[in-house]
């Protein structure tokens, strides 16, 4: 081969042909990772800036280090809230997570009418949160509402929410597993679907059923899915705050992070702390997630 | 035998019992919509009507705006499906097909977007809409008007790149064999040609549950539309103009006093079509759901 | 705390702060964020057509427009309360603020930011202000906003549910606490769950609306939920003076059905009255508008009660604040127009299109003159328009005479205007209300558990 020497132009012609594919991908992903900085970036590190300052929205911006991030964690009222919105993520993930994997297997049996049920389920994940918090406000109504003729069906007496703490973050689960759980039922029904029918009919020709079949051949293939509706659940659970504000607005002890951010921000006009907490619940967020993926990993490396 | 017929009732006996559970708010207000409103405060625990009333149906879709909110929603909806889908389907290829250095590093970043809490985005967009320069009045400083505040591009510019989406798309990928690429490239197909004549009919599953989860948000978004755009009722959605329209039939808003029937009439209304759109596409979106749970 | 470098911090966001450039223009165009019910009228005439309130802002909006040629208005329906001001901070911070922006509850602490215009009236127009309706626009001896329209509480009574109760309504004496409670408990006993002396509102999601009935009481017996001097930073809640109203309540809690107190719709609540489920309520001038949707056949309304060793006092509700922002490019054409939202032909169409109180004394004594047979002042769209005659002018003006007396001469007040960590103090007084009426403790107790807590919310704000 000659070995003249390339202008520059050759050089780069050359090495265009050869990265080709590497060529044709940043010329998709360059616009769109611009348009990913600015929109979606961006905001992130001017929140994460915001939260060492004191800012009331309006005067000169003092900074404030680790001010608003020390209150956080050692004000009695943050720390109420921190541990409401745990507690309700937990809560409705555990919640949405089994009654959405025992649905989804129910569903699994061959039944018919499927598509019948599988909407009931899933169509309350479609509606809006005003209109899921018009129905839930007049269903725990005292007296006339629903919740109370059941109960006084029952011959218990119907609870008020302001004045039962229990009873108030019961309607917050209640009504957020309503409105989410189609979505986990629908993901384990159709991971369930896609198990592959010889692998089930090869478990039962060596002799696994009921119990014996969940745990070792319908969990484990159904694994990924779990990871997915873990971890996208726990995402939404943690931002519960739709029904949370327009249901009891925060009070009776059902105050949650997003709703102090919120206030923070547009009552309080503390700009500072809404930013120091947002960024918390983004770091709780990225390490639960992680930790999620990393954890069912490993039970998946161990099994194999 | 007899122990499995047992069991298949039982079965059924739950299944359909939940089910009603789930169903019975949605049909509590179905019915309450078409009740009269001293019906509705005389019923319990069930509002049925001894007489339909479709007054309040009518009153809300004789409405002359509502013409003009659906033809917006669906407008900004239809937007924030082919942008998106455009985006995630470009962007799922490129994080599944071609091997380069800082694939995996990007597509990471992209992820982490998802954990992201959205009130996050709501001030400094906004900021950024506002103060945009050259549009709006704004000068090159982005100073002196309002920017794309309480127009079509307030409620177009944000959020067109959904992390979610790019990963359902590359899990969708990575389930279709190479060969058809393979077999395209060598009759002479570029990227795209390929990306949409291989690709895209095998990401029809993939492609319903985003036309479906984008559709079901800007229809039942409200936040949006208030906070960029709310001075501007040209553009307003159906989920701004029902909850104005619930508000001004509302006899005095300050006294809180609303009309029920109206307001369950107005919701069932809204949640309609969305139910519909997902009855016509439910097929094709619960084979798309299932490409979630494909190992990444 | 160590001030930075504008530029190295949020270099975008500062930018938002810096005053939008004036444009020059030979027409103004003044931006307003209306109270809802007036923007929705002028920009949709058409499904307003017969809403007679709708006469009140197309008078507003046609009048200026053909008084002041260069000066247009663009009305904006921006919301209420929580989310109005929401999208205010929101505007305020990206620039696109409105020219004038009304609201009831935050004026004073958008002001003491700098947010606003300090509004400079002749003082023969300030002075026919009713203090209590600016109040909620006063910082120190600054005057920011006026109120458009405004509203106090009364008590509102179903004379049948207390003839059902054996008792004569023209008799019955509701004008003190003592007596108005020795009424309720016979109502009560009449009723045998029928129906009650009383209705209440214990709490709903929104903690104002609860407050909102309870202030009156607690101004009645001087009492304060924090001290105003201060520019209610310190809260008072376990004010000695306040325990008598509390003690109150609990008596109207006895007399009230328990189930419908604590129902969580403010509107179901108040319309049982009409129902006949209750004698009487504490509820706002909108009530008798109300009560004639509701077909209610004898209702009648009267000052609130107060206590023997208290005075008569109120709290402004429904009081509709236009503020003129600071960073409007027309600031001056902005008060011109507040000047004229309270002048007496636009108080006085106000009132008789709406029913809600007017603001200024001497439209307030326009008003009252009717009620004593001058109708020279009711504007003719009353009389062609609607086709009402003068009796009926007459007798609309009487019906209204309690709560335009007590405007006019009652010691009238605002809702407490926290400095700061308002919606929770306001969450925190309504989970106190909520104690005191449904436990037995001891209310010293509960009012001293909630001071402490209190004061800890305000320690941590600062």
């Amino acid at each position: 081969m000659d070995t003249y020497p390339l202008t520059r132009r050759e050089r780069i012609a050359q090495y265009l042909a050869r990265n080709r594919r590497a060529v044709e991908a940043w010329l998709i992903l360059t616009p769109i990772l611009i348009y990913y900085f600015v929109f979606a970036v961006f905001p992130v590190l001017a929140n994460l800036s915001v939260s060492f300052l004191d800012w009331n929205g309006f005067n000169e911006p003092a900074w404030a280090g680790l001010a608003n991030y020390e209150r956080f964690f050692t004000n009695p009222r943050y720390q109420q809230v921190l541990l409401m919105t745990v507690f309700f993520a937990v809560a409705i993930l555990i919640v949405n997570t089994v009654l959405g994997f025992f649905i989804a297997l129910a569903l699994n049996e061959q039944v018919k009418g499927l598509g019948i049920y599988r909407t009931l389920w899933y169509v309350p994940t479609l509606t809006s949160a005003a209109v899921m918090a018009q129905i839930a406000t007049v269903f725990i109504a005292p007296r006339v509402g629903v919740t109370s003729v059941v109960l006084a069906s029952l011959g218990l007496e119907s609870p008020i929410w302001q004045t039962n703490i229990d009873f108030a973050r019961l309607i917050i689960v209640v009504f957020s597993v309503w409105r989410s759980v189609g979505t986990a039922m629908l993901l384990f029904l159709a991971g369930l679907q896609s198990i592959p029918l010889d692998v089930i009919d090869a478990a039962r020709v060596d002799g696994a059923a009921g119990w014996r079949m969940l745990r070792h051949i319908t969990l484990p293939l159904l694994r990924p899915m779990t990871v997915f509706v873990l971890v996208t659940g726990l995402i939404a659970a943690f931002q519960v705050f739709e029904p949370v504000y327009l249901i009891t607005n925060g009070k009776s002890g059902t105050n949650v992070m997003m709703l102090k951010i919120y206030d923070d921000a547009f009552q309080n006009g503390r700009f500072g702390m809404a930013a120091a907490m947002a960024t918390v619940m983004l770091v709780v967020l990225l390490w639960a997630s992680f930790l999620n993926l990393r954890l069912m990993g490993q039970t998946s490396a161990e099994q194999q | 035998m007899l122990r499995r017929r047992l069991g298949r009732t039982l079965l059924y006996i739950f299944l359909i019992s939940t089910s009603l559970m789930m169903a019975y708010p949605l049909l509590f207000a179905f019915a309450a919509g078409l009740t009269g409103t001293e019906d509705y405060y005389q019923s319990t625990w069930f509002p049925a009507p001894t007489e339909i009333h479709l007054d309040k149906w009518a009153a809300f879709l004789g409405r002359d705006d509502l013409r003009l909110w659906v033809a917006n929603t669906i407008f900004r909806a239809g937007w924030y499906v082919v942008i998106p889908a455009v985006i995630s389907v470009l962007c799922g290829y490129v994080f599944t097909v071609p091997r380069f250095k800082g694939r995996d590093a990007v597509f990471m970043l992209m992820l982490a977007s998802m954990m992201v809490p959205g009130i996050v985005y709501v001030l400094p967009t906004f900021i950024m809409l506002a103060r945009w320069p050259l549009v709006g009045g704004n000068d090159i400083y982005g100073q002196g008007g309002h920017g794309f505040i309480n127009t079509w591009g307030a409620l177009l510019i944000p959020g067109l790149i959904n992390a979610f989406y790019i990963f359902l798309m590359r899990q969708s990928y990575q389930s279709i064999p190479r060969d058809y690429e393979e077999a395209a490239r060598v009759d002479g197909a570029n990227t795209l040609q390929i990306i949409w004549n291989v690709y895209v009919p095998l990401l029809r599953p993939a492609l319903t549950v985003l036309v479906i989860f984008q559709f079901v948000a800007v229809w039942n978004d409200y936040l949006n539309p208030l906070v960029f755009a709310g001075g501007n009722e040209a553009i307003a959605p159906v989920a701004l103009g029902a909850q104005r329209f619930i508000f001004s039939t509302s006899q005095n808003t300050r006294a809180g006093l609303i009309d029920y029937p109206t307001m369950f009439a107005v919701a069932t209304l809204v949640t309609l079509p969305i139910v519909i759109l997902f009855l016509l596409l439910q097929r094709y979106f619960v084979q798309g759901v299932a490409g979630f749970g494909l190992k990444g | 705390m160590r001030r930075i470098n504008s530029l190295t911090a949020v270099l975008l966001i500062l930018t938002a702060l810096i005053p939008a450039a004036a444009v020059a223009q030979d027409e103004v165009t003044l931006v307003i964020w209306g109270e809802p019910g007036t923007a929705d009228c002028i920009n949709n005439p058409d499904d307003n057509a017969d809403n007679a309130a709708c006469i009140y802002a197309q008078f507003v909006n046609d009048t200026w427009s053909e008084a002041n040629p260069g000066v247009a208005l663009k009305w904006e329906n921006q919301s209420w309360d929580e989310e109005l001001r929401q999208n205010l901070t929101t505007a305020i911070l990206g620039g696109t603020a409105p020219d004038i922006t009304v609201g009831e509850n935050f004026i004073p602490s958008l002001a003491q930011r700098g947010v606003l215009a300090k509004l400079d009236l002749p003082q023969e127009v300030k002075d026919n202000l009713v203090p209590g309706t600016v109040m909620g626009a006063t910082v120190g001896e600054d005057l920011y906003g006026v109120a458009a329209f405004s509203g106090v509480f009364g008590l509102e009574v179903n004379a049948d549910v207390l003839r059902a109760a054996g008792l004569d309504p023209d008799a019955v004496d509701l004008s003190t606490w003592e007596s108005a409670a020795e009424v309720m408990a016979q109502v009560t006993e009449a009723g045998k769950g029928e129906y009650y002396g009383v209705t209440l509102l214990g709490s709903t999601g929104n903690p104002a609306a609860t407050l909102f009935r309870a202030a009156p009481y607690i101004h009645q017996m001087n009492a304060d939920f924090c001290n105003r001097d201060e520019g209610c930073t310190e809260p008072t809640l376990n004010d000695p003076l306040a325990v008598p109203v509390y003690e109150w309540f609990r008596t109207m809690y006895a007399n009230a059905d328990p189930n419908l107190t604590f129902h969580g719709d403010e509107g179901y609540i108040y319309s049982q009255l009409y129902t006949g489920a209750s004698a009487m309520q504490t509820d706002g001038a909108w009530g008798i508008g109300r009560a004639e949707a509701n077909n209610c056949n004898d209702c009648r309304y009267y000052p609130l009660p107060y206590p023997a060793e208290g005075r008569r006092a109120n709290v402004v509700v429904g009081n509709a604040i236009y503020s003129v922002l600071d960073a409007s490019d027309h600031v001056e054409e902005a008060q011109r127009f507040l000047e004229w939202l309270v002048s007496d032909p636009v108080q006085i169409t106000s009132f008789w299109s709406t029913g809600r109180l007017p603001t200024t004394f001497s439209a307030l004594q326009k008003v009252i003159e009717v009620a004593n047979g001058d109708t020279s002042s009711v504007p003719e769209f009353y009389f062609e328009q609607l086709g009402h005659t003068k009796e009926e002018a007459i007798e609309f003006a009487k019906t209204y005479s309690g709560f335009l007396d007590e405007l006019l001469n009652g010691e009238v007040y605002i809702l407490p205007q926290w400095a700061v960590e308002g919606s929770e103090m306001n969450r925190l007084w309504d989970e106190m209300f909520t104690e005191i009426l449904t436990s037995d403790r001891p209310i010293e107790e509960i009012l001293d558990e909630y001071q402490a807590m209190g004061e800890e919310i305000m320690a941590n704000a600062e």
